[in-house]
């Protein structure tokens, strides 16, 4: 029997409260944190994402505080990231409650960090979370340790490079928005500081290596599609999967319960996250759920 | 007795008073199971996150858990649990000099609910570690087959619950008897099921399997499929309990089961505590 595929709404937190971003730029309020938690968790997530993007030191302590209530009122698991930086730091979180920590930045800047962390705790407690970007540029890279992707394959791999619905359609268009792309050709690059700052190392590469480093499961984000609710990267998802045998976390794009079913038919992928569709009460999490199950993914109910 | 109506599994319609930020609702709740509620004690092998734990038994009916360092005081409680978080062989030496006062408790027959690494040290020994495991139950226990499925299997999977009708388990209601307690629950289950529904979904973080020796396989209540591994997820013998997942963290199945071990540490209470006045 194969594992349910899981649900798992995301939470960004600033300050204490839930806010939502758009290309990792532009920030809504969305709600308080422990309502919020308490009520995926009653429409049956299986489990949740919190992450820290407050800038201010103040504002970490905050977060401490949101998982202990947190903890205290849910019986699902939940991962909490953002800000992580040193052992002591998910520490800190892990001791108020949280199942697992997400750390980004802090592992390709000390990548040690990830097997010191899963000594300590276990590689199940431990959450790496790449955020991907396609990068167009091969000038002057290492191109024997990137991967190398073109537009063209991608249109081929679409019946006869047509675009066959609306989806695909959209799926193109925020592919192809970059007017420099005219080679076809890219990889996917690991950015960090939310997005904001590139670091030259391949996506896929990167995936290897933080498996043979402990981490228990990648957090997948595409910068590419997050915040455009058009769906998921099949393409990056897709490659990331195959790349590697921890579980893979779909994130960024999702727009509405087909894209979450897109997902799991075209990509191995262990669970959906999302975060818009769900707290603006568009779709509730047992709605979405019932769908998914109804289109044959196995689901827990 | 019960003073009011068993909490509800579900909370669903809680959230109607949504906006008020109040957590201890559910908690105020749920911990009216009973008049007395039982003492629970849960073990602290210093490897981190017992809140959650604690939460779940406070949320569905223990009003007094307290987290030990040490096994001395085992027979002020009326349940134990050993958690689920660590690594085999820091986790054993925890217990280390305590290992006699956990045996002589767990042969008083306090419950004990062993959950994932630890339901996984009850026994012989664990490739996880080089240490002795506590030998309680006799086996092994391996690591999964990272060739064959991903590890650690991480996630929502479901059980099947499984039914014995042996001699052995006549001798575990024979043994449990002399407590007043019998594994009669009328379906031959075992009591920590108790109103669990077969292939009921649950939360699995595991790397390890238990391999219970011949002499024990009938203690196995429930399994999983994972790939194609059968892997026992819930165990059962006399006061011993055990599952490979995480009970605080399976939604509404999981707080079922630990309510379940909850009455179970209350009735043994009821039946031990008149014999210790005599």
């Amino acid at each position: 029997m194969p594992l349910s595929k899981r649900i798992i709404p995301c939470l960004d937190v600033d300050n204490g409260r839930v806010v939502k971003g758009v290309h990792f730029r532009g920030v809504k309020d969305a709600g308080n944190p422990v309502s919020l938690a308490r009520k995926y968790s009653d429409e049956g997530a299986d489990e949740l994402v919190f992450l820290d993007i407050t800038a201010t030191q103040e504002g970490r302590d905050i977060i401490k505080n949101i998982v202990r209530s947190v903890a205290s009122v849910i019986d699902i698991p939940f991962t909490v990231g953002g800000g992580i930086k040193r052992l002591e730091d998910a520490r800190a979180i892990l001791l108020s409650g949280a199942d697992k920590v997400s750390i980004n930045t802090a592992a390709v800047k000390n990548p040690e960090l990830i097997g010191q962390l899963m000594s300590i705790f276990g590689k199940q407690c431990i959450v790496v979370a790449i955020d991907a970007k396609r990068n167009y540029n091969l000038q002057n890279i290492d191109r024997t340790n990137k991967n190398i992707f073109s537009t063209a394959d991608r249109q081929n791999k679409n019946v006869g490079g047509k675009i066959r619905n609306r989806n695909d359609k959209q799926e193109h268009q925020t592919l192809n928005h970059n007017k420099d792309s005219n080679t076809g050709k890219y990889w996917f690059e690991v950015r960090v500081y939310g997005g904001k700052e590139g670091t030259g190392i391949d996506a896929i590469q990167w995936a290897k290596k933080i498996e043979a480093l402990g981490a228990g499961e990648i957090l997948l984000t595409s910068i590419d599609t997050d915040g455009t609710e058009f769906g998921y990267d099949i393409e990056l998802t897709k490659s990331i999967c195959k790349a590697v045998r921890v579980p893979v976390i779909a994130s960024g794009g999702c727009g509405n319960p087909k894209h979450m079913l897109d997902v799991f038919k075209r990509t191995n992928v262990d669970a959906a996250l999302a975060a818009s569709i769900f707290h603006y009460d568009k779709f509730s999490v047992d709605k979405v759920k019932e769908y998914l199950r109804a289109n044959g993914i196995q689901i827990r109910v | 007795m019960r003073t009011s109506s068993p909490p509800t599994l579900s909370n669903k319609n809680k959230n109607k008073s949504n906006n008020n930020d109040n957590d201890q609702n559910i908690g105020a709740n749920n911990a009216a199971l009973t008049d007395v509620t039982p003492r629970i004690a849960i073990f602290d092998y210093g490897a981190g996150n017992l809140f959650s734990l604690k939460a779940a038994l406070e949320r569905n009916g223990s009003r007094d858990v307290s987290v030990i360092q040490d096994m001395k005081s085992l027979s002020n409680y009326d349940g134990l649990v050993l958690p689920g978080v660590g690594n085999f062989d820091p986790a054993v030496k925890s217990i280390g000099k305590d290992k006699g006062f956990l045996i002589s408790a767990i042969d008083c027959k306090i419950p004990v609910l062993g959950i994932c690494l630890g339901m996984e040290m009850l026994f012989n020994a664990s490739e996880e570690g080089r240490m002795e495991g506590l030998k309680v139950i006799d086996g092994h226990v391996r690591l999964l087959d990272k060739k064959r499925v991903k590890v650690p299997h991480m996630g929502w999977n479901n059980i099947q619950l499984v039914r014995h009708k042996t001699n052995s388990e006549n001798s575990i209601k024979k043994r449990n008897h002399v407590s007043g307690n019998n594994n009669d629950t009328s379906d031959g289950r075992g009591r920590l099921l108790r109103n669990i529904k077969d292939n009921s979904w649950v939360y699995f973080v595991h790397s390890y399997r238990i391999f219970p020796g011949r002499k024990s396989r009938q203690i196995v209540v429930a399994n999983t499929r994972y790939g194609d591994n059968i892997i026992p997820a819930v165990i059962e013998r006399g006061n011993i309990f055990g599952t490979q997942f995480h009970p605080e963290k399976s939604g509404p199945v999981g707080s079922q089961i630990i309510r379940n071990f909850l009455e179970i540490c209350m009735s043994n209470t009821a039946v031990v505590n008149p014999t210790e006045n005599k």
